[in-house]
């Protein structure tokens, strides 16, 4: 793919790679190229040399780049807007904490007692249902008590 | 006789057995789910609105929570194509493995971005509500697709009035000797409005 496709980016995410220089991160950015004759996309990446003004990027990042007007120190194009994901406490966004691949770390799963636990908690909160809806067990209609009482 | 007949029988099965193999996409229809190579299929696709510019999909494959991420799985299989096909100024990004469940990101030009959840979710109650929050309407597309209406004013060779004598409210033609004599054309002149934003019977445009 051009080099020129990825320098016209006006917005792009890509991955801290390297750090070598102050103020200076290498981040690889990934888009996808046409086939005409299979008609199927197939990634192709480049390293962008990008401008950190905070120098809080680390390897490993998740980063949101935006382009430059005129590139700074004769390379870099871009500048790193925000950090998407930080390496080593990765924050789930939708929920605030922070996460580690499959599970949650600031708060510890629930075990099997207090599931057992709320789930009677919303039995016992739950309103009563009509009776008519309810089918009568024996044919005397006085022997069917229990239908017109709660449910335990 | 009997030979002639055997030998005939042969070359009417070899025959028939390459008649069966021929296809028409001989070579192209391999894979997984051949249909997604297809451009009928591929332009079926959402189109985004001009403000979006990166679409980023995070899901995982865990033992945990493994039904929860499989309507994101099958969109990432045969959907992902398709928004980049109609799409093809937007980054589509997938990261794997990273967080417990799965959603999408969007991130639009003034620098906000906002989630969609998918956790549990089915393939298409995903695309129905991508397309309800960020998909662009299909008389929007219409209108931007369809050309504009020629400018009725003009005239020329092209065009409908060759000269424009032929239009309404206009002096008869010049290019005859025939012209049309200046009496009448100062006649016509005291009915001219310069203005015409104001009423003719005495109400002002200006205020209203």
């Amino acid at each position: 793919m051009d080099k020129s496709k990825f320098l016209s980016l006006t917005m792009g995410l890509g991955r801290v790679v390297a750090k070598e220089y102050t103020h200076r991160a290498k981040v690889v950015v990934q888009l996808n190229r046409f086939n005409p004759y299979l008609n199927m996309f197939f990634p192709e990446t480049e390293t962008l040399e990008s401008h950190d003004p905070n120098d809080n990027s680390k390897v490993g990042d998740i980063v949101l780049l935006r382009k430059l007007d005129q590139p700074l120190r004769h390379i870099e194009t871009h500048k790193i807007e925000s950090i998407v994901f930080c390496s080593g406490s990765i924050v789930d966004p939708l929920t605030g904490l922070r996460v580690e691949r499959d599970k949650y770390i600031d708060i510890e799963p629930l075990t099997e007692d207090d599931v057992v636990k709320l789930q009677n908690e919303i039995k016992e909160n739950e309103v009563l249902e009509r009776v008519a809806h309810m089918p009568r067990k024996s044919e005397y209609h006085w022997e069917n008590n229990d239908i017109y009482r709660k449910q335990k | 006789m009997v030979l002639l007949t055997q030998r005939l029988l042969r070359v009417q099965q070899f025959k028939k057995l390459i008649a069966d193999k021929q296809s028409p996409m001989k070579g192209l229809m391999s894979g997984k789910y051949p249909i997604t190579k297809t451009k009928q299929y591929l332009n079926q696709g959402i189109v985004l609105r001009d403000s979006v510019r990166i679409m980023s999909i995070n899901y995982g494959n865990y033992e945990n929570n493994y039904e929860a991420h499989s309507g994101v799985r099958k969109i990432v299989e045969l959907n992902l194509s398709q928004f980049q096909h109609m799409n093809p100024n937007v980054q589509v990004l997938v990261i794997k493995d990273l967080t417990p469940t799965p959603f999408f990101t969007f991130f639009l030009e003034n620098g906000e971005r906002f989630y969609i959840d998918a956790e549990g979710q089915d393939q298409v109650e995903i695309l129905s509500r991508i397309q309800k929050v960020i998909g662009k309407p299909r008389e929007l597309i219409q209108r931007e697709t369809s050309a504009a209406e020629p400018n009725p004013a003009n005239f020329g060779p092209g065009f409908k009035a060759k000269c424009i004598c032929k239009i309404q409210g206009q002096v008869p033609c010049s290019f005859t000797s025939d012209v049309w004599p200046m009496q009448e054309r100062r006649e016509l002149k005291k009915h001219l409005n310069p203005n015409p934003k104001k009423y003719v019977f005495g109400l002002d445009d200006e205020e209203t």
